[in-house]
Formats: C-alpha cells, structure tokens, sequence
C-alpha cells in the first residue's frame, strides 16, 4: 500500500561550467530509504537552453556517507541515469515548450536504508526548474 | 519495508586472512527474508582484491556457503573487488531479493588479496514483506 509521498527536490538549477549536480534534501536520504518500493516522478521545465538532455540517478548507502549507484552497484556513476532524456541525434532531448515528465519505478533488490537521488543536466549551458516527488509503497502489513 | 541495520563487521584487515562476523549476529542477520550488505574499505594500502562470501546454515555450525551452493566458497565472493593502489576507498554491495530463502542462520566471511590491508566496515541491512 502507499506509505509516503515526498517532493524531495523544488528548485532552478543554473547552468554553469562544469555541469552542478543537484541532490534530493538530505533530510529525507534515511524516509526514502525506509520503504521497498519507490515510484519517482521528475519535471523539468522553464528550460533556458534550446534543447539537452537530462538524467537522475538513485544512490543508496548504509551510512549515509559513502553512496552505491543502484543501477550498477558501484562508486561510480553510470553514464545514463535512471531517469533519462537524451541530447543525442534522433533521440529524445527535453522540450523547451512544454514541461518534461519523466518516471523511474523501483521495485527490485533490497536497498540500503539511506537513498538520494542525484540529477544534471548534460550540458553547461542549461538551466532550468526540477522537481522531483517520490512515493513510497510497501506490501508488509 | 525496512527492519533493521547491523554494522556486523568493523575491524582491520590483515591480507590474506578470513574474517567472519561475530557469532552474536548470526541468529539476527537470517531473521528477516531481504538482505542488503554494504561492504566499505578505507585507509587501504597495497593493491589486491576484496571479497566477501555470504553462507547460511541450519544449525549455526555447518554453514554453506550461498554463491556455491556447497562447504567450499566460490573463488569470487559474492561481493568481489579489485583494489587500486592506496590510497583509495571502495565500496561493493551484495543484495538478496528473499526470492530463494536463506536458512535460519547468516554469517559472512571477507578477505583482503595480498598485499592489501585496510579497514573493513560491512554494515546489513534487512527488510521484509511478511506482517
């Protein structure tokens, strides 16, 4: 059943060189980890750049400190995020004309009790508005 | 949804010597059916390799170990890293999804390849979907 809902990141993110990764509020790192199952929704929208790609990677940890992407299990992180627009020729950019929404559904292995969430632009020359809520499902009683 | 953390092993890693989590935490890491490990090594010298092996037993003196389905571990642990030269910090994660059910008793085991040495934190975390 749903647990929570949670808008764990509200705000514009400037462009400017090297690309600034934003995070979800760390107050929220220990709720989100809290429950099994995680449905993320991510709008993007008041662009100031004709067209670029966007991505938003889950990270877990089970001390708050040192954190493991869930897409690859490791330090580093994968080159395409869990939720994902892409800048490349014929793909899909986001659109300037219109706000972007973007969805990422967690349902798999157990995750460590602290998750984050971490998003970029793919360029330095975007900004733009991010929001991002999360809800939180459990199937235990 | 989430049950319990244990930080189950936290102590220096001579290379080439097998480590195992306190006995105390055998019966509390099978309890729940989700198993999460964060295996983190810090203040590493000398490169090698990492591994950690998770096992389950029935009667808390014979274990098996879970990758090999047998007394004897796999040559590659169930979190298996390659350490660079210090200084460095990794990092590995092993994750039980409780599809395939453990036995009633967990321990783990890590080692460090020689020549690394370092700290060795492996903190478990633990879930479950039953009531």
């Amino acid at each position: 059943m749903r647990r929570a809902n949670h808008l764990v990141f509200d705000d514009m993110v400037t462009k400017q060189s090297p690309a600034l990764t934003a995070y979800s509020r760390a107050k929220l790192n220990g709720k989100l980890g809290h429950f099994d199952q995680l449905a993320v929704m991510v709008l993007v929208d008041n662009l100031n750049n004709n067209t670029d790609g966007f991505d938003l990677w889950m990270a877990h940890s089970a001390d708050d400190r040192i954190w493991l992407y869930t897409a690859n299990g490791s330090l580093t992180r994968p080159t395409t995020g869990n939720v994902h627009w892409d800048v490349a020729a014929g793909a899909a950019p986001l659109l300037t004309t219109d706000t972007n929404i973007g969805t990422y559904l967690f349902a798999g292995a157990p995750l460590f009790d602290f998750v984050r969430f971490e998003m970029a632009f793919s360029s330095t020359n975007t900004g733009g508005h991010i929001r991002v809520y999360v809800t939180q499902r459990d199937q235990g009683a | 949804m989430l049950r319990r953390k244990l930080l189950v092993l936290d102590e220096f890693g001579p290379a080439g010597i097998i480590s195992t989590s306190h006995a105390r935490f055998n019966h509390s890491l099978g309890a729940f059916d989700q198993l999460a490990l964060m295996a983190v090594i810090e203040a590493q010298t000398g490169n090698g390799g990492f591994d950690l092996w998770v096992s389950h037993s029935a009667d808390n003196r014979l274990w098996i170990y879970q990758k090999s389905g047998t007394t004897t571990p796999s040559a590659a642990g169930d979190i298996s890293l390659s350490l660079p030269t210090s200084p460095s910090l990794a990092a590995g994660s092993y994750r039980n999804d409780g599809v395939m059910p453990l036995l009633a008793f967990v321990r783990i085991e890590v080692k460090l390849t020689s020549p690394a040495t370092g700290r060795i934190k492996v903190y478990a975390v633990q879930r479950d979907q039953g009531g």
